[in-house]
């Protein structure tokens, strides 16, 4: 049995040891926004915050992150969109909208941590994440909008 | 054209609200009880299967089953012209590494997995051929298909079956004009060898697929693809079903880009499901998924051109030789043509001659990948209009200038060319990139500028249909059988249909709704694909709307005293032309829920393109597009002369697409292709030895990130074209000529840059590196090569 905090709710979770962040999150706990496109560390579709850091939820196992607080994209929406989000839908950053939920995970551990960045910053930032479909121009363009607007208090 | 309202505007995405919450369910996130399969697949590129022994297999705890090749129906399928493969290999012959030889289903993927171990398989292996020069030799003693000439073929259009060369699968040629004539006209002859290598659709979700059989037998798949109703007809036609006994599911698709042309997994996992009696899903790991899902192929392409001392291009020669693998039913079959698509409009040429050849080696099969061979036909094309300028002395953007199509010119197919600017979009991307400027370097890193122009059309062989139904509260439902799989059509559909109804535009969330992905409730469309859909089933989606005006404005006719023709519709309401004022809410037209005697009101129309077919043995198309849309991009360059990376700084781009429907998503299908230009271009390749691809992962098979790719005002494009009268209010085609110019605009920029061709895609660091050591080398005095002998 493990005990797990996500997004905000404590779970207990009948599992295999061996079992990955991911599988649990999406097979367990139904919380399907987290998406698998690797499972080699190298795409970020499953980028989850593990106590406020992105963390590629492939490369975890579940009973590793015991006691820690987990916010999946289901969590971030839960009280109204996040400007984030926001910033995603009014700037078309999206297409196929496979890599958004980790995107926009990768994206809130940046701001988190530095809430006025550079677009030199962003791209380095979001780095662990590829998008196939918008050639990353729109992405970048919602980070820094939407770090604005948290900045004035969005 | 009456002003618009909905179209034109950047209307926010109608997906986008469920992407961004992590709500948009794709095929993957449905969590039902179900078994696993895993797909054993063949270690060697051309063998007879000897003996399968699963008895071991069979007997491992949780395996529920095993479908053997003998459980799969023998027919052959294919997309085009030729009909070559067999879900499994009933026939016993091996073609490619990884082809699936049996599937295991199990309660678990790990319990699948390990007894997959336990299936013994004898091969009598054969020689094999990987090179597709060697194997298109009339006298290769390694055949493929010796059976091809009797496989027939599932679809009449296209390049014609190769009868003469055994390892051939399609042949076309251009025969225009008298190129010997055209030869001796011309001042200099520029000759090159141009080639790029193969490499994957790179889209971010897996194929994952849940299969299962309804108590009353009909065949069910969930499946991320595009073009679902082209996997119902194979379905259909494999297992020789009526259309009402195949259901094919595709909820949200994690892009597409092309590919899965033929649908052999939905196939497996049906038969799985078939062999169980249960729901099965079969997710492919990211290496099937790189390998075995129809990736782009590798391409060679000989190019001969001339031309006069006064820039006039005098006669073309080339030969494409295209390495589709071992089957050619997952599109690969159609490249023969399909390169041309981006290379016939843009210039006159009088005197053109080519032929090009899709070749069977013992390489995983190859299918369509957004352009589908056009952007590697680009590459060779406008690579050499490049070196011809050089040759001549004369500025690149005035050499094309010169040589370029104008408004009723004819293109190399014989079609008069109508409603197009690429004049504007070569002018207007020479005046954002400030053409005329040499871009200067810093030490070790030199700078470049280059320009490409390419075209595109809407695939025009197949119909499209859409169903509208209008609810009392005036709610207008779109039923379309075409495909969402990233690209934006849900939003382009609920703007056509919005602009039709006259929908507020606050009320279009609300208002309009889409109902696709599901062949039970949807007509039939070939899908998306050829960069068709906008064009394609927006006419149908037109067509249908009008029709279910009609059938209102007769309905409430009566009641206005009037004839149905007077009536005109808006925000749920109907009204006289002359008296908006007095409008009558639909509802009032509805008892129940019922609208009287026609009972419900629906629209439904199919829409068609008068077209031709490209004559195999010339070229000749007269009608074979229904528009032509261009797109210039204007790419700078740094080039590290030490160690030969490059960078993309800059993009500037010029596009004619017609009126756009949705510019800020026209945008982001450019910006998308330029990011995955710079895939082709510069990185991802596939390293293949001996029929094996030796990166099918993403740890070596390196995509670029936001690190690669530049961004803000970085990448700046506008739109000069005027709407075509025959589009949907007048749009023409986008999707897959975002990256059709990429690639050779990168190399010209390289060329500027460093004073090197490079002839060979992509342009790795390795490439450059190499080209400047032998540029080096071959600049030394004569008599110092010689002395060091």
């Amino acid at each position: 049995m493990l005990m797990l905090r996500v997004n905000g709710e404590d779970y207990n979770v009948f599992t295999e040891p061996w079992k990955t962040l991911v599988r649990v999150l999406r097979d367990d706990l139904g919380l399907t926004g987290v998406k698998e496109g690797c499972n080699t560390g190298s795409c970020g579709a499953c980028t989850v915050l593990i106590d406020g850091k992105a963390v590629k939820s492939c490369l975890v196992l579940a009973s590793q992150t015991k006691g820690k607080e987990i916010l999946t994209i289901e969590g971030l929406g839960k009280n109204g969109l996040h400007p984030l989000q926001q910033a995603f839908v009014e700037r078309f950053a999206i297409q196929c909208g496979f890599c958004t939920p980790g995107m926009i995970l990768a994206a809130k551990g940046l701001l988190d941590e530095n809430p006025n960045p550079t677009m030199e910053d962003v791209k380095l930032g979001l780095s662990g994440n590829l998008c196939r479909c918008t050639g990353y121009v729109k992405i970048v363009e919602a980070v820094l909008v939407a770090a604005e607007m948290i900045r004035k208090g969005a | 054209m009456a002003e618009l309202s909905i179209v034109g505007k950047d209307v926010i995405r109608v997906d986008a609200l469920e992407k961004v919450t992590g709500k948009a369910k794709y095929s993957a996130d449905f969590n039902e009880t179900r078994l696993y399969a895993k797909v054993l697949r063949s270690p060697h590129a051309h063998a007879n299967i000897i003996n399968i022994d699963t008895s071991n297999a069979e007997k491992f705890p949780g395996v529920r089953g095993i479908v053997k090749p003998q459980d799969s129906p023998a027919k052959r399928m294919g997309f085009v012209v030729c009909s070559d493969r067999q879900v499994l290999p009933v026939d016993g012959r091996i073609r490619y590494i990884g082809e699936p030889v049996a599937v295991v289903v199990a309660d678990s993927q790990e319990i699948a997995e390990e007894a997959l171990e336990l299936v013994k398989v004898d091969y009598e292996v054969l020689p094999a051929v990987f090179d597709p020069e060697e194997a298109m030799r009339k006298d290769c003693p390694v055949i493929l298909h010796p059976g091809k000439n009797t496989y027939g073929s599932a679809m009449k259009f296209g390049p014609k079956l190769e009868r003469e060369i055994p390892n051939v699968c399609t042949v076309f040629r251009i025969r225009k004009g008298d190129i010997e004539k055209g030869f001796q006209e011309a001042d200099a002859i520029v000759e090159n060898k141009y080639s790029f290598d193969g490499g994957s659709h790179g889209r971010m979700e897996r194929y994952t697929i849940d299969a299962w059989a309804e108590g009353n037998g009909t065949l069910v798949v969930r499946t991320n693809r595009h073009r679902m109703w082209g996997c119902h007809g194979w379905l259909c036609s494999l297992f020789g079903l009526s259309p009402s006994k195949v259901r094919v599911i595709t909820p949200y698709v994690g892009g597409s880009f092309g590919g899965k042309g033929s649908p052999i997994a939905e196939a497996l996992a049906l038969l799985a499901a078939v062999k169980t009696g249960k729901r099965v899903r079969l997710e492919y790991t990211r290496e099937e998924d790189i390998f075995d899902t129809g990736p782009r192929p590798v391409i060679i392409v000989y190019v001969k051109d001339g031309v006069k001392k006064d820039g006039t291009i005098v006669a073309r020669q080339t030969r494409f030789i295209i390495n589709i693998g071992a089957y050619g039913s997952d599109g690969g079959a159609i490249s023969t043509i399909s390169c041309f698509n981006g290379i016939i409009s843009s210039y006159n040429i009088q005197n053109w001659h080519s032929d090009s050849f899709t070749v069977y080696t013992n390489n995983p099969p190859t299918g369509t990948m957004r352009g589908v061979e056009a952007p590697q036909g680009n590459w060779a094309i406008e690579s050499n209009i490049d070196c011809m300028a050089h040759r001549i002395g004369m500025d690149s953007l005035k050499f094309r200038l010169k040589n370029l199509v104008r408004e009723g010119d004819t293109n190399t197919f014989g079609q008069v060319l109508h409603h197009i600017s690429p004049k504007e979009c070569l002018e207007k991307t020479a005046e954002l990139m400030d053409w005329g400027k040499k871009s200067i370097g810093e030490g070790k890193w030199k700078r470049g500028k280059g320009l490409a122009i390419g075209h595109y059309r809407p695939n025009p062989n197949w119909p499209s249909s859409a169903i509208v139904k209008v609810f009392a509260d005036g709610t207008i439902e779109v039923r379309i059988g075409t495909d969402e799989v990233g690209q934006g059509l849900l939003t382009v559909i609920t703007q056509i249909a919005a602009e039709q109804f006259k929908v507020p535009m606050d009320k279009l969330m609300e208002k309009v709704k889409v109902v696709h992905g599901d062949t039970l409730y949807t007509p039939w469309d070939f899908g998306s694909g050829g960069s068709r859909a906008t064009w394609m089933t927006g006419n149908a989606v037109i067509r249908a709307c009008q029709d279910a005006k009609q059938k209102i404005f007769t309905l409430a006719a009566p009641k206005f005293e009037t004839s149905p023709n007077d009536l005109d519709f808006s925000d749920g309401k109907v009204y006289h032309k002359d008296l908006p004022q007095n409008a009558i809410s639909l509802s009032n037209f509805f008892r129940h829920g019922v609208a009287g005697e026609i009972g419900e009101i629906l629209g439904i129309a199919g829409y068609e393109i008068d077209h031709t077919e490209a004559d195999p043995e010339t070229g000749y198309n007269p009608r074979g597009a229904a528009s032509w849309s261009y797109l210039v991009y204007g790419v700078e360059v740094g080039v590290n002369t030490e160690t030969g990376e490059v960078k993309v700084l800059r993009v500037h781009w010029a596009v004619d697409i017609g009126q756009p429907i949705n510019w800020k998503m026209c945008e982001g299908q450019v910006e998308g292709s330029i990011g995955m230009g710079i895939a082709c271009t510069l990185y991802e390749k596939f390293e293949v030895s001996n029929g094996k691809i030796l990166n099918p992962n993403l740890v070596t098979y390196r995509m670029p990130t936001f690190m690669e790719c530049p961004v803000g005002e970085n990448v700046k494009g506008v739109t000069v074209g005027l709407p075509h009268p025959d589009g949907p209010y007048g749009a023409k085609a986008l999707g897959e000529m975002g990256l059709v110019p990429f690639a050779a605009a990168v190399g010209n920029a390289v060329f500027d840059a460093i004073g090197v061709r490079i002839t060979d895609a992509p342009i790795t660091r390795e490439r450059v590196f190499k080209a400047l050591q032998t540029a080096k080398r071959a600049a030394m005095p004569k008599e110092r090569t010689t002395a060091r002998g």
